[in-house]
């Protein structure tokens, strides 16, 4: 049996490639980080026992450390990769949340799947399909705010990791994520 | 909307928040300069900012719920050993701690298990035993008595006396102490000190979460000896230097080092010092409610241990007397040998103090002995109405249960103390009995039973006498509901065709919840009438003119009135945008609003509609009798489901108070029922359980051959279950705990655990073609990474080993020398030969959902697959090929298998009846699905069907509910 995970030096070359300036090193960073989230998501959402709740920045750090080096690593890559993981994960959780929303069946009659598997459903608090639209709204009017969201609640940073990641300073980030936030909010009439 | 204007309603939002709400107006009417629009907009933004509840303020998968707290080991009327459990009382950082009777002495015990980590080193668990037991054997009033450290079934527990009371820690964010009782509390833990010092034991672990306090004042120290096994590294002796306690991540996590000596924070050596230096820490924290010495981590918390005196405790609470001061010096001193010599002079300078305080001879002698300590920065709350209840209950309110919400300052209304309150089953049946709604006398129960095969709603005195049937129709009848003069009863019933299974994840045990056509029948006998085409949860307005009801597609439910008399429904508009359903709408007494569950959440709205606020994380709400309070399943983790009290404001539309517990969750409390003078309250118990059941078959013709026979018994709970070649014995996965092991059971003889590895889960195990070997999926119990995967071991257990990490889903190959499963590197399907050790890819497509079956000539694979919405069978030839649908009817086909002949697929309808299709040896001819069992469908829940390898047994697991109405009485 030979499933095993990209080798860590090859996403560890892409990322310093990358951060060089070497644009095409994104297009191939972006499958290999993306397989590995998607497993580790599938891992956890399949398998995950019930009583735990998962934090996004413990998936995308166990991703960072299986997939990168880290010795040969400064910190703006790291940075970088968050930054990549955020949007991935948030590609992962939509189309979770939209695979969920198509499990039902026809003719007026509704059911969740009961299998065991299945078992572990997750019922976010916030409607991820809305949120994900109105998202795409604020992105084509206001680029950084959408970025700001998408890396705080999608990819789980801290405020200052968001501003390391954007380049920009805290207090911008900390000003743009409330207006964000309070567009979002209003846009999509959360309860 | 241009960028310019999006840069001005950016820049005009954060100006106007810099502002007072009073400006604000003044300041956007000039700053839009007649612009509405724009004004608007800003506004609205605002308003949106400043809602409260919290909005993507945790990361996404944060808010990604994944399910319900871990199941108790035990549960009630489980026995261990000689002791019969009656309740969980709480989880602490050892272990579950359980309420429970030794049957041999007829007494209570508090029953702790200690976590297998903590058990592993027998030599560490004997020195334990010794030293809890020297310390019990002092026989001091202040030292919790050891019954019995001992060993059940692989289970480590203590046994000891049960006190009735709180921990220090309860105490103290109860309500405020009085100095008095501080004083009281401490001198008595230092006596305690006293006297295990002297025998030469040191606890080593001295906070508020061990020490507990009885209802009579009373101080009892527990956990003597605890310590030794919970400590890293080092043998634990007294002359050996004490290593850190803290370990985070996955293994044992010690809860708080706030009460750690600095010998202990630098991991020196200790002794008998350490306890005073940590009780005296106890003590500040008493005085002042605040911890001496924290930090931000774990570390910068050793440092201010180390390093750091505390900020004078006088500071903190000016009314107390200076001589306190000396005392916390003298027990808080850095080096060991600056502190008190012995407990006792501890002790003694407390009586002193104490003495003086009571006769107002202090020195300083301006304090009173009323002077009220404040209670911690993080508020108080009451629990008496829940001690009330729950002390006759008999039920120990013990320190580790009940982490109370503190999110609210206390109202009255929680705190009021409550006379004799009595609790009783009024239904003892097997089975099903649930959803019970009062008449409004309280003198009557109309509820749902499935005794009669089906759910009918039947009508009982509270007091007793005769269950009387309803509806007594073929039909499916549900969820009855009390009209508020008592003369009707409207209902949910299929009797008219209309049948939609709402299946939720109710209490996590996917309870089927039915709608249909509501109606509505007189109480006591005559001819129902239906109002309303498909809905679901009925519920009367307080005078009786209407019903709401919740009806509509999953993510598309909505909430409708309709005249009682029938007529036309009426949408009640409510903004619940994503919420996946709406259940359980009801009108407050005062018809002012309406609460509702949706997503797992606690809603009230407007009855006239509108915008719904979340009140409190819950599931299904029902009104107290005067507006003044909402009941609910509270579904936190640790809340076990329990029936909580939440105090209401219909003037404000807010809770008024504090939530606080009724039950401690006998089984899943729920669908609760208040009479209208508020003093009873009914509600459905709910447990849950798996059985294996064997159906003698013929899988070709297919016949039924007999009546089903069980297979295992009891309160098991089995997903996947493998039967044997010779069809004479099953393998299961038992989830009966928090772990899940492999058991196997031979006919006619009692089952036997195969796998008990404590660090692993194991499930699905599946029998090799010639009886030897089962292989079985193994995951790490407390979720490291590197041990999931498939293992095998021999028929009897022994010799477990890894075959393949990161996959699951094994199955034979029916020559036995292979087999198929899915890896979870990629979803796919692979077949494993055991001869070369390799794996080959069999599938190559996106949405397949766990396991794949060989056929029995192991030409085919059959699979589910999710990729076309629902779940439908799919099947590919083993060799290569392409994989076809089977069969697909847009709803859940589950656990396809092939016949022997290759003629049939047989698979299991969402979770009810077995069906069949044509299969390989009929070239997969396309034919309509052909039921084959026909078991009632009333709350069927059927999972891992399957045959013996002859094709003459059918074999299950079978889920099984039951629930049983409890009657509480709250008195007056």
């Amino acid at each position: 049996m030979s499933v095993t995970s990209s080798p860590p030096h090859e996403v560890t070359q892409l990322l310093v490639a990358w951060s060089n300036g070497d644009k095409a090193a994104l297009d191939r960073l972006m499958p290999l980080v993306y397989t590995e989230l998607r497993r580790l998501a599938h891992h956890y959402m399949s398998r995950e026992r019930p009583g735990h709740t998962l934090q996004t920045t413990a998936l995308v750090n166990e991703a960072y450390l299986r997939l990168v080096d880290q010795d040969q690593m400064r910190w703006e890559n790291r940075a970088h990769f968050f930054g990549i993981a955020a949007r991935l994960m948030r590609e992962i959780l939509v189309d979770h949340a939209r695979s969920r929303q198509a499990v039902k069946r026809g003719g007026g009659q509704y059911m969740l799947s009961l299998s065991k598997v299945d078992r572990l459903a997750s019922r976010p608090d916030v409607n991820l399909i809305a949120l994900d639209e109105a998202l795409r709204r604020l992105e084509a009017i206001d680029p950084q705010k959408g970025r700001i969201v998408e890396l705080r609640y999608f990819g789980g940073l801290r405020i200052e990791e968001t501003a390391e990641v954007l380049g920009i300073s805290p207090a911008t980030v900390k000003r743009d994520w409330s207006m964000a936030r309070a567009w979002l909010r209003s846009e999509i009439g959360e309860e | 909307m241009s960028p310019e204007r999006w840069r001005r309603v950016d820049e005009l939002f954060h100006s106007a928040l810099e502002r007072g709400p009073a400006e604000r107006a003044a300041f956007l009417t000039e700053a839009c300069a007649g612009d509405e629009a724009l004004r608007r907009e800003v506004e609205k933004l605002i308003a949106a900012h400043e809602k409260d509840g919290s909005f993507i303020d945790s990361p996404a998968y944060a808010d990604t719920e994944l399910l319900v707290d871990r199941q108790a080991v035990l549960t009630s009327g489980q026995s261990l050993g000689p002791y019969k459990v009656i309740n969980l009382l709480g989880r602490g950082g050892m272990g579950e701690v359980y309420l429970a009777q030794d049957s041999r002495l007829s007494r209570k015990v508090a029953l702790k298990l200690l976590h297998s980590e903590l058990t592993i080193d027998q030599d560490r668990l004997r020195r334990f035993r010794q030293e809890a037991h020297a310390a019990s054997a002092l026989n001091h009033p202040n030292i919790l008595t050891v019954y019995e450290i001992g060993q059940a079934d692989s289970i480590h527990f203590i046994a000891t006396e049960y006190v009735e009371g709180q921990t220090l820690r309860e105490r103290m964010s109860d309500t405020r102490m009085k100095l008095r009782e501080v004083l009281d509390v401490a001198i008595q833990g230092a006596s305690a000190l006293a006297a295990a010092h002297q025998a030469g034991i040191v606890h080593r672990d001295i906070k508020p979460e061990n020490i507990m306090v009885r209802t009579d004042g009373y101080v009892k120290a527990l956990d003597f000896g605890l310590a030794k096994l919970t400590e890293q590294g080092g043998t634990g002796d007294l002359e050996e230097p004490t290593a850190s306690l803290v370990k985070t991540g996955a293994g044992i996590v010690m809860g708080t080092i706030n009460y750690m000596s600095p010998e202990q924070a630098e991991a020196r050596r200790v002794d008998h010092r350490t306890d005073i230096f940590s009780l005296g820490v106890v003590l500040y924290e008493m005085l002042t409610g605040k911890r001496p010495f924290g930090g931000k981590s774990a570390i910068d918390t050793l440092h201010s241990i180390i390093n750091e005196e505390p900020r004078p405790a006088i500071e903190l609470n000016s009314q107390l007397p200076p001589e306190v001061m000396d005392i916390l010096a003298k027990a808080m001193a850095k080096a060991p040998g600056e502190r008190y010599r012995h407990a006792g002079d501890f002790e003694l300078d407390l009586r002193r103090l104490k003495r003086a305080v009571e006769t107002n001879s202090l020195p300083s002698s301006q304090v009173k002995a009323g002077a009220i300590i404040k209670p911690r920065g993080w508020r108080a709350t009451s629990m008496l109405a829940a001690l009330g209840a729950l002390l006759i209950l008999g039920v120990a309110v013990a320190g580790w249960m009940l982490n109370r919400s503190r999110r609210q300052p206390v109202s009255e209304a929680a705190s009021a103390p409550l006379g004799r309150v009595t609790l009783a089953p009024i239904t003892v049946d097997q089975g099903y009995e649930g959803e019970p709604t009062f008449s409004p006398d309280g003198q009557t129960i109309a509820y749902v039973s499935d005794r009669t095969g089906n759910f009918e709603i039947f009508l009982k005195q509270v007091t007793g006498g005769p269950d009387i049937n309803l509806t007594n129709n073929p039909a499916d009848d549900m969820q009855p509901s009390f009209s508020p003069d008592g003369k009707q009863i409207a209902f949910v019933s299929s009797r008219s065709g209309e049948y939609n299974c709402l299946c939720f994840f109710l209490y996590g045990t996917e309870q089927p919840l039915m709608g249909g056509a509501i109606w509505v029948m007189p109480a006591f006998g005559g001819s129902p009438r239906r109002i309303v085409e498909s809905g679901t949860f009925p519920s009367w307005s307080s005078d009786g003119s209407s019903i709401i009801y919740s009806s509509g597609p999953w993510h598309g439910q909505k909430i409708y009135r309709v005249p009682s008399i029938g007529g036309n429904p009426e949408e009640i508009p409510i903004k619940s945008q994503g919420a996946p359903y709406l259940a359980y709408p009801s009108y407050s007494p005062d018809r002012r609003w309406i609460a509702f569950e949706a997503n797992n959440t606690v809603f009230i709205v407007s009855s006239k509609g509108g915008e719904p606020q979340k009140i409190v994380k819950g599931k299904h709400p029902v009104w107290g009798a005067d507006s003044g309070a909402i009941f609910y399943s509270n579904v936190e983790a640790g809340k076990n489901y329990s029936l909580w009290q939440l105090p209401f404001s219909s003037a404000e539309g807010k809770a008024s108070g504090n939530p606080s517990p009724l039950t401690v969750g006998r089984g899943y409390d729920s669908q609760a029922t208040v009479s209208r003078d508020g003093k009873l309250i009914a509600y459905a118990a709910l447990d849950v359980s798996l059985n294996i059941e064997s159906l003698p078959f013929d899988a070709e013709t297919p016949r039924n051959m007999g009546a089903p026979q069980p297979v295992t018994s009891g309160s098991d709970r089995i997903y996947f279950h493998s039967i044997s070649p010779d069809g004479m014995s099953s393998v299961y996965d038992s989830h009966r705990g928090a772990s899940s092991y492999i058991w196997r059971v031979d006919r006619g003889s009692a089952p036997v655990q195969l796998t008990s590895d404590p660090n692993f889960d194991d499930s699905d195990p599946d029998w090799s073609p010639d009886g030897r070997n089962i292989v079985f999926f193994r995951e790490a119990s407390r979720g490291e990474q590197g041990t999931i995967g498939i293992w095998v071991m021999a028929a009897d257990g022994a010799n477990p080993q890894l075959l393949i990490k990161e996959a699951g889903a094994p199955r034979w190959m029916p020559g036995g020398g292979a087999f198929v499963y899915q890896s979870f590197a990629d979803g796919q399907i692979y077949i494993y030969d055991l001869a070369s050790k390799s794996s080959r890819r069999i599938t190559n497509e996106e949405g397949i959902y766990g396991i794949g079956v060989p056929s029995p000539e192991g030409k085919w694979l059959v699979y589910h697959s999710i990729a076309a919405g629902n779940v439908d069978v799919r099947a590919i030839p083993i060799e290569g090929g392409e994989s076809r649908i089977v069969v697909d009817t847009r709803r859940q086909e589950f656990h396809p298998f092939v016949s022997p002949s290759g003629k049939w697929v047989y698979y299991t309808l969402d979770h009810g009846n077995i069906y069949r299709v044509p299969g390989p040896a009929q070239n997969w001819r396309k034919a309509q699905p052909e039921k084959v069992t026909n078991f009632p469908e009333t709350g069927l829940f059927l999972e891992d069907a399957h045959t013996s390898r002859d094709g003459h047994q059918l074999v299950y697991s079978r889920r099984r509910t039951t629930s049983d109405i409890w009657v509480m009485n709250l008195g007056t």
